[in-house]
């Protein structure tokens, strides 16, 4: 159970370092490596591996081995980088997330052993470290003397090592470190115990061992210092160079010093005596498993773990080594941030009709009680943005999902493209956020599909070889903007016109500006493609596309360049929580029609209505005929009005760009309303959203736009094309 | 006697019409008076709508007409039952709540074969007491058909 419990943990974990490794990968492939980042990278893989050689994930480990030796190249030397490494370290991420998951769900791992392969081979991981930069080194004959350099100068240094507590609560053991100084050289460690009172008056916090090592090596000071890189902050350390003589008090092995550990008088007898705190000795490797899952990354002892010393970390490594963050985050069951918004939708409810009821019973806006309602007023709104701020997160995870997206597409059309993301820091709520990956997963397919042209074409016109995919997320008046931009051949529109008249999706004789024709493409049953790819789908187009940002309660447009590309635009409300409402009342029940979809709204004058056929409306404005949907007798809740004198009308947009003139009894009011699930308790009605509930308690349904009008489209037999396209 | 301790289960007794019927207790979540619900377009009569309880839409089942018996508009007199199966949480609109009964294996029967469909379909099993007969409601079979509602 606890084990359980802390193995979600460490996938959850997984989920964090393999997108910060993704980031990392991809701001090396934008804008070249830089130091830190390669070691933020480095150390998402180890976590991974570290974790999971905890859980005994072997296919993991070893992948995330060969993974890491190849980083670690990168992190060596900088200059070891390029396009095709770290296109490979791309997609090699991808191999290591799809592993992760396979560990995660306990499936079949994926089969790993060709891109390891490949990685071996690319960073020529066969090689020892050392010889690798060797073969790398441009200047042939300067090795050779560097070779001689490393032979002959032994330095010696004189390390003051003293741990604090935190070194054993982080599950750090000394012996380990001292383990890797033994590979670097000779070493000489003598632990002074002043500090470590008997075992009558121990302090467990407070007392503890510390070392002074001498070391004889061929490493540099930067190596070594290296070794207490995870430690650094959990010790008190002086490494100090001294002039190269004879060690004469090296007549101290670690042997030695372990037995004189065990002789101290404050260990327990039946401990084997290694750890200073030997309360906490049993704990280290539970510790450490623990603090690996959990994140803290700062453990060098996963390489010690590991058997055999890896390569000493580099010099420019140990120079830019960063202190470990210490996160202010915490991690939260969404299902609890999922309630507390329930209950904030509660409260503005009760808020709201606590307001009603002192309005009502006549108390003044000065008085006391006016002006401890307004307090509460303000308060809760506070709340609110507060409430809703907790589950908005940027968007950037699913923008760097969307760069493996470009990756497949690519290797599988044999195109070029690259990724570039723009304010993918901007935030929104959680609940939009999944619904959009998918959408802009089958975009990005299409954009690099039948956006991007083929390498050969890209040539011929000029342009560079690799397409450009950008994607960019903005705020604009409260909702979130995205635009996915190709520098492709953009939108052949003959070619859109002729499929549509083909396929009878437009009438050959109707006459289609270019952005119509552009958005074409959404037609349901439409799709450019001259064969169906594995990429792009099969028949499901565009419109599923438009289908599921309506849902989302968005808009999306195309807009295209001939032989310059096209730029899709998608529009989304922030949250999927609240909505922007016009309250209406018609058949004696109020009914929320979401603004968003809402163009205008007309007082209803039976001079503008006229009548085709035997039963349709329509509306007549200015010029254009708008089919009307009366809103009680839609829901069968009045009967048909005989008199289209009282009422207003509201303009409503439907996706397809087709208007429809709502008709219902009057206006109430416009406000946020929060939306509540039908489906929780019931299930889905036929031409209901969702509800929301009132300030006085009352339920309202939300009206679905889309749906009420799509079922209106079709009862009603085939229409002439209009001016605007169905 | 102590046999039956064992096996005893417990019923929440209520009156619709002039009849009584129960629930059995594990079923139910709360008990709450009548307030006005909103109707839902497209869905069967004996649906009354749904209400607001405490931000989460719940729908009401109007027991008589359910049953099939002669109903009254409801007023705040009238009781809304509360139970939960499965997921899914919903009212049951009753005339009142009329008891909380222990009963003992001996005094259940199965549903006596009768002619009408309601009998096979809602009732579970009948309490006998000595001067009353209660039938036990399978809450699951309130509700509409979900599948056939989409439709």
């Amino acid at each position: 159970m606890q084990l359980d419990s802390i193995r979600e943990t460490y996938f959850a974990e997984c989920v964090d370092q393999l997108a910060e490794l993704e980031t990392g990968l991809f701001t090396i492939s934008s804008d070249g490596p830089d130091i830190e980042t390669v070691n933020s990278v480095f150390r998402a893989v180890h976590s991974i591996k570290g974790g999971a050689g905890a859980f005994a994930l072997d296919k993991l480990v070893s992948f995330a081995h060969v993974f890491e030796n190849a980083l670690d190249v990168i992190r060596n030397d900088l200059s070891q980088s390029s396009e095709s490494r770290i296109d490979l370290l791309l997609r090699s991420a991808d191999v290591l997330t799809d592993i992760v998951q396979a560990a995660k769900d306990d499936s079949e791992p994926v089969d790993f052993t060709e891109i390891a392969a490949e990685l071996e081979k690319e960073f020529n991981l066969e090689a020892e470290p050392e010889e690798e930069e060797v073969a790398f080194d441009v200047v042939p004959i300067s090795l050779d003397d560097l070779e001689i350099e490393v032979e002959e100068n032994k330095n010696r240094f004189e390390i003051s090592f003293a741990p604090k507590q935190e070194l054993y609560l982080n599950g750090h053991d000394p012996q380990k470190i001292f383990r890797e100084l033994m590979d670097l050289g000779e070493c000489t460690i003598t632990p002074d115990d002043s500090r470590v009172a008997g075992l009558e008056r121990h302090d467990l916090a407070n007392d503890h061992l510390s070392w002074t090592i001498t070391l004889e090596t061929t490493s540099l000071e930067n190596e070594v210092q290296a070794v207490f890189e995870w430690v650094l902050d959990a010790c008190e350390l002086d490494i100090k160079e001294i002039e190269t003589g004879s060690a004469a008090d090296a007549d101290f092995s670690i042997d030695d010093f372990l037995d004189d550990v065990s002789d101290l008088p404050e260990v327990e007898e039946d401990d084997p005596g290694l750890a200073p705190a030997p309360e906490l000795d049993e704990g280290v490797s539970a510790i450490e498993a623990i603090s690996e899952v959990a994140g803290i990354d700062d453990l060098s002892s996963g390489e010690a773990l590991a058997g055999k010393p890896e390569a000493a970390p580099s010099p420019k490594a140990a120079e830019t080594k960063e202190k470990p963050k210490t996160s202010k985050s915490i991690r939260v069951d969404s299902e609890k941030v999922d309630r507390l918004i329930n209950l904030m939708g509660e409260m503005v409810i009760s808020q709201s009709m606590l307001t009603l009821q002192v309005n009502e019973a006549g108390f003044a806006s000065a008085s006391p009680t006016g002006l401890a309602l307004n307090e509460l007023q303000t308060l809760t709104r506070e709340i609110q943005s507060s409430v809703m701020s907790i589950r908005a997160q940027p968007i950037k995870p699913v923008f760097m999902r969307m760069s493996r997206v470009v990756r497949e597409v690519c290797s599988a059309t044999g195109k070029k493209a690259h990724l570039v993301l723009e304010g993918e820091h901007t935030e929104v709520d959680t609940t939009v956020i999944e619904g959009l990956s998918d959408p802009l997963t089958h975009m990005i397919r299409n954009s690099v599909d039948h956006g991007i042209e083929s390498i050969e074409d890209r040539v011929a016109a000029g342009k560079p070889e690799a397409g450009e995919i950008k994607l960019v997320a903005s705020h604009s008046s409260g909702k979130i903007v995205i635009e996915i931009h190709d520098d492709g051949g953009g939108i052949n529109r003959d070619k859109v016109l002729s499929l549509a008249i083909d396929k009878g999706i437009v009438s050959p004789e109707a006459k289609l500006s270019d952005e119509e024709i552009d958005n074409l493409i959404f037609a349901p049953g439409f799709s450019t493609a001259d064969e169906i790819t594995d990429v792009s789908g099969r028949g499901v187009g565009m419109d599923v596309v438009r289908q599921s940002i309506q849902g989302l309660g968005g808009r999306v447009n195309i807009s295209s360049i001939p032989g310059k590309g096209s730029v899709f635009t998608m529009s989304l409300p922030l949250t999927l929580a609240i909505l922007d409402g016009m309250l209406v009342k018609t058949a004696d029940q109020m009914f929320v029609i979401p603004v968003s979809s809402m163009i205008e709204t007309i007082r209803l004058k039976s001079a503008d209505v006229f009548q085709i056929g035997d039963q349709h409306m329509v509306f007549k404005l200015r010029n254009q005929l708008i089919p009307i949907v009366d809103v009680g007798p839609e829901l069968g809740f009045a009967d048909k009005r005989t008199q289209y004198d009282e009422g207003t009308v509201l303009v409503v947009e439907s996706g397809n760009n087709s208007m429809s003139a709502f008709l219902v009894d009057s206006i109430v009011g416009q406000q946020q309303v929060v939306i509540k699930s039908m489906e929780s308790n019931y299930a889905r009605i036929p031409s209901i959203a969702a509800a929301t509930i009132l300030g006085n308690g009352r339920i309202a349904l939300i009206l679905d736009v889309e749906e009420i009008v799509s079922r209106k489209v079709r009862e009603v037999p085939p229409q002439p094309v209009l001016d605007e396209i169905a | 006697m102590s046999e039956n301790n064992v096996e005893k289960e417990e019923f929440i007794v209520f009156r619709v019409g002039q009849q009584e019927f129960c629930v059995e207790i594990t079923m139910t979540r709360e008990i709450r008076g009548w307030t006005q619900s909103t109707t839902l377009p497209h869905s069967p009569s004996f649906l009354m709508g749904v209400i607001n309880l405490r931000g989460t839409i719940l729908p009401i089942v109007n027991l008589a007409k359910r049953l099939g018996l002669p109903y009254e508009e409801p007023t705040e007199r009238h009781v809304i039952i509360v139970v939960q199966v499965e997921d899914k949480t919903f009212g049951m609109l009753v005339d009142s709540v009329s008891d909380i009964l222990d009963v003992g294996t001996e005094n259940l029967r199965s549903v006596p074969e009768l002619d009408t469909k309601i009998a096979e379909d809602f009732f579970n099993r009948v309490i006998v007491l000595e001067d009353r007969i209660i039938c036990e409601i399978i809450p699951d079979k309130l509700m509409p058909d979900m599948e056939s509602l989409a439709a």
